[in-house]
């Protein structure tokens, strides 16, 4: 009773975060255990990144709006939810968070105005390994701390590299604080900045000057400027990244895994799961998306039978085609999932949720989920 | 016009993530390489997926030869800027001295555009690379590229740094001679994957869209994966409806019902992907339910994209 477990965990945790490869229905799993959180009579977010659009629109995420938008009681009322139950949903912008973190991480007005202005800032907020994951983590935090959520759902960005979400805040970090930073960001005015260089000892020297080889002095120079205004930052970005560290190792904070039966992404899972636990997070389930569910018909015999029950020959042949792939498709999926299973813990709650015939695009097709996933 | 747009040198592909770019990725190599093209495919930074797919050792970040004609390498940030600073450099030692550096390691760390232009770098230098001769080292090169928005920003790094270097240093001459290589369609092909599915097609949708509008590269071929083949699209639904108590038939007619809905949803977003709306070739490739996915499987791919052992 596996996907019980699973149910436990929305009932007993303040923040689930969803983690896994992408294309394995992270989102729509996210949403379906908010939707559960409210059933329990929880005040419940979740926080999604990239949703299909028909799933958005039933979550009344119709706009882009970057702020919790509440589902009217009224949608929710068919499916039981108590009086204390709600549910919010929220869209991630990216770039409206960063930007909007700058304004209230920096130390004054026209410093968040200077560093929304750098020519590297957009570049550096859309691109930097890690700077979707730190926003992602960000608005976690705040939304979190900030606003009274009986359960916060997370869906995580997709990732280049399964280790940019839990490592991108200590990476920015670690950045702000490095010496190179620290170097490079020491002077924005050019002038002073090469006299600075002259006496920095030989070893920066030489960096420099081997970097300046391939990247040319103004590239540096820029470079310098947007650090040394991104630094004032520091203080901020610090305090959040600890602040959340200690939320994702938290005892009331639970990791699930979501996966697929697809040979990439279910090898993923297996790293994701080494991954959360060699930096002490604990991965409290696992769930195995669209699995291709047995047939249960026998086919021998089967296109005299439909034939029996009034179907032409070539349309009862195609009932019996259409029964052969499923079982194929099954088999396939079977494979895969037990190669998971060997390689996971035998005490790992999962949830195997069954890979319906249409995507899940609204509200009735998410409370349908809810039996494979929390055994509802 | 669809073997075509497999005749240039570079090819990447991309697409949402979970569509099967490493499947689509390894399928070209293997057909190129035993077509006798010399080829190399490439990794970009990512667990290791081809070594299954192909039957292969695991590539590590150095090229190395997989089997005859075919050569893999998962190119990673560090590796790549250290080839390349020996090129510039010329002294490995002094390569050392710079790269080893704790200083410079933690620097590189943070500089995604840099990270990113090294391994772009990597995969360009391929392309113009030459063997003692003087004739060209490579075929073909494959490159299974981050998902859509990586991706993009991938192939786009060229341009990105050109423009912050403000058009004149080292970096600007080198991004400008990049461009030239990846901006031709002659050498270049984007090719997009997707699954007849509403979210990797809006993705390959934007992808091309951005793809086409910000200049990232010459558009190939749009490769839709794992359709389910239509068996009912002629079926009329009133064929499906018996009034039946046997259970067996009626569970089997509750597949095939199943199946026709699958069928037309997939349809809706196939069509989106025609290529009277994208512009570019569409090639298809049904699902296959093979597990473990490996070479047969690839084999498979290849007959769909045209590119079987016979043709």
């Amino acid at each position: 009773m596996s996907a019980q477990q699973i149910r436990e965990l929305v009932e007993d945790k303040r923040v689930i975060v969803c983690v896994g490869s992408g294309g394995v229905g992270k989102t729509t799993t996210a949403a379906a255990l908010a939707l559960y959180g409210t059933l329990i009579g929880k005040k419940t977010l979740v926080i999604t990144i990239d949703p299909a659009k028909r799933l958005a629109n039933s979550l009344g995420l119709d706009a882009l709006s970057h702020a919790p938008q509440p589902i009217p009681g009224a949608r929710l009322a068919p499916f039981g939810v108590p009086p204390q139950g709600a549910l919010c949903a929220m869209m991630l912008d990216l770039t409206f968070a960063w930007d909007d973190f700058v304004r209230r991480a920096a130390p004054t007005k026209a410093h968040a105005a200077t560093v929304l202005d750098n020519r590297l800032y957009r570049v550096l907020s859309r691109d930097l390994p890690g700077a979707q994951e730190f926003i992602a983590c960000e608005a976690l935090y705040t939304l979190t701390h900030e606003r009274d959520y009986d359960l916060v759902v997370l869906d995580t960005p997709p990732t280049a590299n399964a280790l940019d979400f839990l490592d991108a805040p200590e990476r920015i970090l670690t950045m702000l604080e490095s010496d190179a930073v620290k170097m490079f960001a020491r002077s924005d005015e050019k002038a002073a900045r090469r006299l600075g260089l002259r006496f920095l000892d030989g070893a920066k020297g030489a960096v420099y000057a081997a970097f300046a080889k391939f990247t040319g002095t103004e590239f540096l120079d820029d470079m310098g400027a947007f650090l040394a205004t991104f630094r004032e930052m520091y203080a901020p970005i610090s305090a959040r990244t600890r602040g959340l560290q200690s939320l994702l190792a938290s005892d009331s904070t639970g990791f699930l895994i979501i996966t697929a039966p697809v040979q990439g992404p279910a090898r993923e899972a297996r790293l994701f799961h080494d991954m959360l636990h060699e930096r002490g997070l604990t991965v409290r389930g696992l769930v195995l998306n669209r699995h291709t569910p047995a047939p249960d018909v026998p086919t021998e015999g089967l296109a005299e039978r439909l034939q029996g029950a009034g179907l032409d020959a070539p349309v009862a042949d195609k009932v019996v085609q259409a029964v052969n792939a499923r079982a194929a498709a099954h088999r396939a999926d079977a494979a895969i999932a037990a190669d998971l299973e060997r390689s996971l813990p035998a005490d790992l709650p999962r949830a195997v949720v069954a890979r319906r015939a249409r995507a899940v695009a609204d509200l009735d097709a998410l409370y349908a989920l809810l039996p494979d996933l929390v055994g509802l | 016009m669809t073997l075509a747009m497999f005749e240039q040198k570079l090819h990447v592909v991309s697409g949402k993530g979970g569509v099967g770019k490493s499947v689509v990725a390894c399928a070209l190599a293997d057909a190129f390489a035993r077509a006798g093209h010399k080829t190399l495919l490439c990794q970009i930074n990512t667990p290791d997926t081809h070594g299954a797919l192909l039957g292969i050792e695991p590539p590590g970040p150095t090229v190395q030869a997989a089997r005859p004609g075919l050569y893999a390498v998962n190119i990673t940030p560090r590796e790549a800027l250290m080839e390349y600073a020996r090129m510039v450099l010329k002294f490995d030692t002094v390569v050392r001295a710079v790269f080893d550096n704790r200083v410079t390691k933690s620097f590189l760390r943070f500089l995604p555009a840099l990270q990113e232009l090294n391994m772009l770098g990597k995969v360009w230098y391929h392309t113009i690379e030459t063997n003692d001769d003087g004739s060209p080292a490579w075929d073909r090169i494959v490159v299974d590229a981050p998902s859509t928005g990586h991706g993009l920003s991938l192939m786009s790094t060229a341009r990105v740094v050109h423009d912050l270097s403000r058009g004149h240093g080292p970096l600007a001459d080198k991004t400008a001679e990049m461009q030239k290589t990846l901006l031709d369609p002659a050498v270049t092909r984007l090719h997009v994957v997707s699954l007849p599915e509403e979210m990797p097609t809006n993705e390959a949708l934007d992808l091309l869209r951005r793809a086409k509008t910000e200049h990232v590269a010459p558009l190939g071929n749009v490769i839709v994966n794992q359709l389910t083949p239509p068996l009912f699209a002629d079926v009329p639904g009133g064929a499906l409806d018996t009034d039946e108590s046997d259970p067996i038939v009626a569970r089997a007619l509750d597949i095939a019902c199943e199946r026709k809905q699958r069928e037309a949803d997939e349809a809706e977003q196939y069509a989106r992907l025609d290529a009277r709306h994208t512009g570019c070739p569409r090639l298809t490739i049904p699902r296959i339910d093979v597990a473990p996915f490996g070479l047969d499987a690839i084999h498979i791919v290849q007959q769909h994209l045209g590119l079987g052992a016979t043709s």
